[in-house]
């Protein structure tokens, strides 16, 4: 009895710590803080369901990630076969407007209205790569995907989003 | 061959591309915080307090933010209108509320719905939400008008939805009805209404229900306890009629599709040497493979927002921008309009455009039994023994409204 007491809030204490880093990626990911929120509810329930079966508790850090990961690639998948408007807001629905100055860089608002073109898988291994700071080796653990194809889809994305970049850079409001 | 990868080895010195986009990627979460439901949620499931077995979320995902904001949206055009109109009233004043009667929660009664997205139609003797109070689908009148929308998802031959959205008493308030079905039957994945809040949050009727032999409706009643909401709440529906997959209301499933191509390849290989072709190239080299092939056409109706439409054959316009494989072997492939300009938002036939209608089955003569379910009346015979129709592609009705700068 204590050992699952021990076990449950072992999965308390490493779930908890990672949850504000879950939210913020599963919104990221999916670009809206309801459904990140939503999601994340879904990794929590999925990870509780999938727990017993973890045999190494140092690897939960990675596992829950996978799962958050998972869920959220479930969602887009989902999303994308309905037809409906995609909001391209580059700022999230329901979030302040940032006061910084620099958010108005045109090579700032450039790459945010590119990274709103990009597909999902593409979005995906920016936002693994660049926000959450996995390697590409990681990246593909995380999605289940082999390495080459990780690169492959981030050297597309980030063709696509230096692109933009470069070309704000180079209007004369870009000022550099 | 080798390949070079635009990503660039870290070295020591920053890259101001990357550091721009590490904080573009940063400002966009930096205002939030963990909402406090997160914490509650792991509470509850160690407790056991969510049936695990039961997602909170089982059926399409739904993009709530834009349902919220376009709902706040909608609410505050009726608003503006009624207030220029001098006829806005405070609510349980005078026009404001069908819904009133009742309102205080001891009358046990619903009201009567009938409701048609189209492509599915909920009708009911009774019908009644209890959460944050008891709504009854009657919707308030704004402007002289029910503050009320019902709309579906167009869907697949094997998935669609009925989205009934209106305000009562005040509150926004929803339902929605995910349906699934197969070769012979359909029925409904999930329900989930709004709890009458201010905000409006979801409550849940989990559970696959309803499942009816296609080409009949399902009749019965419904009563169920939300599970995983924010707040309780129950959904009682008597005298219940629900129809969906009618024939001629969504589209037909696309024959013989399978996982594995010609060749016995994965139907979800090699697909991103698609990207960038023009819709017609990419469907050649798909059906080339023996795979079934489904687009989505997508223009600008502004600078922030793009619009969908499910095409069967290539969109007239653009570049494949990604490509995807389902689990029943149907190759998805998304096809950006590229001319540069804005569009109005245009209906859609029932099953897209250049699609094949969903005719449904022959069926023998209505025998009603009660508590089951009943043909349902386009499907009588004769009238579906007609060579399947498609609806003819066009663009020539997008209106092409504005040139982005």
């Amino acid at each position: 009895m204590s050992g699952a007491l021990d076990r449950n809030e072992a999965f308390r204490s490493l779930v908890s710590t990672r949850l504000d880093a879950s939210y913020r990626l599963a919104t990221l990911l999916l670009g809206d803080p309801l459904e990140g929120e939503d999601a994340t509810h879904d990794a929590i329930v999925r990870a509780w369901q999938a727990y017993p079966s973890l045999r190494d508790p140092g690897s939960l850090p990675a596992w829950f990630q996978r799962i958050v990961v998972n869920v959220c690639r479930d969602r887009m998948r989902r999303q994308r076969r309905s037809p409906r408007p995609v909001s391209l807001d580059p700022m999230l629905p329901g979030l302040p407007v940032l006061a910084d100055a620099t958010a108005a860089i045109p090579e700032r608002v450039a790459l945010a209205s590119a990274l709103d073109h990009l597909t999902p898988d593409h979005r995906m291994v920016v936002v693994l790569r660049y926000h959450a700071d996995l390697t590409i080796d990681a990246i593909a653990d995380r999605l289940g995907e082999p390495p080459g194809t990780i690169k492959s889809r981030l050297h597309h994305a980030i063709g696509s989003l230096r692109a933009a970049y470069d070309a704000a850079a180079r209007t004369p409001e870009g000022g550099h | 061959m080798p390949v070079s990868f635009a990503v660039p080895p870290r070295s020591g010195r920053p890259d101001p591309f990357e550091q721009t986009l590490r904080a573009v990627l940063a400002d966009r979460v930096a205002p939030l915080s963990t909402p406090a439901s997160l914490s509650a949620t792991l509470d509850d499931v160690i407790a056991g307090r969510i049936p695990t077995g039961h997602r909170r979320q089982v059926g399409p995902s739904r993009p709530r933010g834009w349902l919220l904001r376009s709902v706040a949206a909608g609410v505050a055009l009726l608003a503006i209108a009624a207030l220029v109109g001098g006829l806005l009233m405070a609510p349980g004043v005078g026009p404001m509320g069908g819904s009133l009667a009742g309102a205080g929660g001891d009358d046990d009664a619903g009201s009567a719905i009938d409701w048609d997205s189209g492509r599915a139609h909920l009708q009911a003797d009774s019908f009644r939400v209890e959460a944050i109070g008891t709504f009854r689908g009657q919707p308030d009148t704004v402007d002289g008008a029910p503050a009320m929308r019902v709309k579906g998802d167009p869907g697949s031959p094997t998935y669609r939805t009925l989205e009934v959205e209106w305000q009562e008493q005040g509150v926004p308030m929803r339902l929605y009805i995910y349906f699934a079905a197969d070769e012979t039957h359909w029925w409904v994945t999930e329900m989930r209404t709004y709890d009458g809040s201010t905000r409006g949050e979801w409550v849940y009727y989990h559970g696959d229900r309803f499942r009816t032999p296609r080409g009949e409706s399902f009749v019965g009643r419904f009563e169920a306890a939300g599970t995983d909401g924010r707040v309780p709440g129950s959904l009682r529906i008597e005298g219940l009629r629900l129809t969906a997959f009618a024939p001629g209301t969504g589209p037909a499933p696309l024959q013989g599709c399978r996982m594995y191509d010609a060749e016995g390849i994965d139907a979800r290989f090699d697909l991103e040497p698609l990207v960038g072709m023009t819709g017609a190239q990419a469907g050649d080299r798909v059906r080339t493979r023996g795979l079934c092939l489904e687009y989505r056409w997508s223009y600008r109706l502004d600078r922030d927002t793009r619009y969908t439409e499910r095409w069967c054959v290539a969109p007239p316009r653009g570049r494949v921008s990604d490509a995807d494989a389902s689990d029943d072997g149907v190759v998805m492939l998304w096809v950006d309009d590229d001319s540069g300009r804005f569009h109005e938002r245009r209906d859609q036939p029932v099953a897209g455009w250049g699609c094949p209608v969903d005719e449904g089955p022959i069926v023998p003569a209505p025998s009603v039994s009660p508590g089951a379910s009943i043909p349902m009346s386009s499907a009588l015979p004769a009238a579906s023994v007609e060579p399947m129709r498609s609806d003819t592609p066009d663009d020539a009705s997008i209106v092409p409204v504005a040139s982005p700068r």
